[in-house]
């Protein structure tokens, strides 16, 4: 996905694939595909991003220097959230000050 | 005649001092590109790299282990250090036709000739499929046509 941030943009919003040989896994992200920063791309932009799986919506922020991501209660399963905060934790990397 | 040749012949022997750059046999790797990514901007290059197309990722990646190695080491999470591979990872700013024969093309170690662009993500941008770095390869599809032609049925 690719798009021109438009004057007075404040967030990004896509979606996750939910069904086909092309399912995501959830509202889990996947650096691993895009070098690292998976949907805390957007953020380099500072631009917080909606992700919207199986009509919820969760978000990619940064409050403090803190990657975080929230989610409706219920919207991931206990191993979407382990491998959502590997995610961020590699994700932070990319935000740190060497 | 002598005075003619001399430069020629001086030019042969100094290339690399001369305008003429020599031509080199091999294609680039996107490490190599990365790590001078200033000589490099705006030029045409052949770059080999392992074609890695997802739903948020379209990237020529420096070699199949080594995409492996970090989609390990990402998932596994702990203290692994993604910043050391940001430098095998380029963007492909032009991958629609790639997209068209994913299942042909998808995860297999590609040549292609392209533009090399240093400043891709220059801010104004959002590209969820894009690497760390802000370089990208502009992919020249006719020529990846004639190398690939077997490949890239959807048109």
């Amino acid at each position: 996905m690719t798009a021109t941030v438009p004057a007075g943009a404040m967030a990004v919003i896509h979606g996750h694939i939910d069904a086909g040989p092309s399912k995501s896994n959830g509202m889990v992200d996947d650096p691993a595909s895009n070098g690292g920063y998976g949907d805390s791309q957007t953020l380099r932009a500072g631009l917080p991003n909606a992700t919207v799986s199986n009509g919820q919506v969760g978000w990619h922020e940064i409050v403090n220097g803190q990657l975080q991501y929230t989610f409706p209660g219920g919207a991931m399963s206990p191993s979407q959230q382990t491998q959502m905060q590997n995610n961020l934790n590699t994700e932070q990397q990319k935000f740190q000050v060497p | 005649m002598t005075k003619m040749l001399l430069p020629l012949v001086l030019c042969s022997l100094f290339v690399s001092g001369c305008s003429l750059s020599p031509v080199r046999s091999e294609p680039l790797s996107p490490s190599e590109l990365n790590t001078d990514a200033a000589h490099y901007n705006g030029q045409s290059v052949v770059v080999q790299g392992y074609v890695m197309l997802a739903p948020e990722g379209h990237i020529l990646y420096e070699s199949q282990a080594l995409n492996d190695e970090f989609r390990h080491g990402v998932d596994a999470g702990g203290r692994f250090d993604a910043n050391k591979y940001e430098k095998y990872c380029l963007t492909i700013a032009n991958p629609d036709l790639l997209y068209r024969n994913e299942a042909t093309v998808n995860k297999k170690m590609l040549i292609v000739r392209g533009k090399f662009i240093d400043n891709y993500l220059n801010g104004k941008i959002i590209d969820l499929g894009a690497c760390p770095l802000p370089t990208a390869i502009i992919i020249d599809e006719n020529d990846l046509r004639q190398r690939y032609g077997s490949l890239l049925t959807a048109k």
